[in-house]
């Protein structure tokens, strides 16, 4: 392995450390108000809220849910989707880390 | 396998392509790209990051990307897909587009794309990339990139 390819991947463990905590970090002090946001996503299936300067909308589908933000000041977007499962119960699991994940997105820096 | 797969190279670095920026010669002779545009797609892997900051484990897959021209409107997708027993299924998509101007050799990474761990199921993973931008006013797209590895993992989704 080069030197480069050694510093670029202590750079990309880095990375994933800063962004893995930030994603526990709000996990835990966002938990309750996660909670709440999954139950109105599930009754609903789609809300909308600001984050950070970004318009973000979070729509559910069959298998899994879509995440959308804009940021038009800094000219950027971001969207995601994860598969959790077909049912309701698979979704209300995995949706509260799934919006500490998507939070954490638009938190993190760009990597530009 | 699908055809689709069919494009999978041992290499992990694939040139975008850029029909409409490549010179044809009226002889034989061969002429080069004139662009040197190309997305980089690691093998899925274990985020140990993930196990030690979440208390779970993760399949993880991060691309790079970086050309020697300006562009705009760069639009990169990364995937992680599963394969399945009658077909191939997406688990997790991560997509980044930035408006503004990308200066030449600037490198534009997405290392958000993961899938979690549900259980211990053996199965396979590998990833996929691909970008869209403008150049020079003209749109240019990449040929679907997937990783050189799938991994077989306890890893059920």
């Amino acid at each position: 392995m080069s030197s480069s390819d050694e510093s670029e991947l202590i750079a990309d463990q880095n990375w994933d450390d800063a962004y893995f905590s930030l994603i526990a970090e709000l996990r835990t002090k966002n938990s309750h108000r996660y909670l709440q946001q999954t139950e109105f996503l599930l009754h609903k299936k789609s809300i909308e809220l600001e984050l950070g300067g970004y318009s973000v909308k979070y729509t559910l589908n069959r298998t899994g849910c879509w995440f959308e933000a804009t940021n038009p000041a800094q000219g950027v977007e971001k969207s995601s989707w994860n598969r959790f499962g077909w049912g309701k119960k698979a979704k209300r699991r995995a949706l509260p880390d799934f919006f500490a994940k998507t939070e954490a997105d638009i938190l993190m820096p760009e990597e530009l | 396998m699908t055809t689709f797969k069919s494009f999978k190279s041992t290499l992990s670095i694939l040139s975008l392509s850029l029909v409409g920026l490549i010179a044809c010669s009226p002889i034989s002779e061969a002429t080069p790209p004139l662009t040197k545009c190309n997305i980089k797609l690691d093998n899925p892997h274990y985020s140990k990051s993930v196990e030690i900051r979440k208390g779970f484990k993760a399949i993880k897959v991060n691309a790079r990307s970086r050309c020697n021209r300006q562009m705009t409107n760069l639009v990169l997708t990364v995937e992680i897909h599963k394969v399945g027993f009658l077909r191939d299924y997406k688990v997790a998509t991560e997509e980044i587009r930035v408006k503004g101007p990308i200066f030449p050799n600037s490198v534009i990474k997405n290392q958000k794309t993961y899938v979690e761990c549900k259980n211990t199921k053996t199965s396979r993973y590998y990833g996929e990339a691909y970008a869209t931008a403008y150049i020079k006013g003209e749109r240019v797209r990449t040929l679907h990139v997937l990783t050189e590895k799938t991994i077989t993992v306890n890893c059920g989704n």
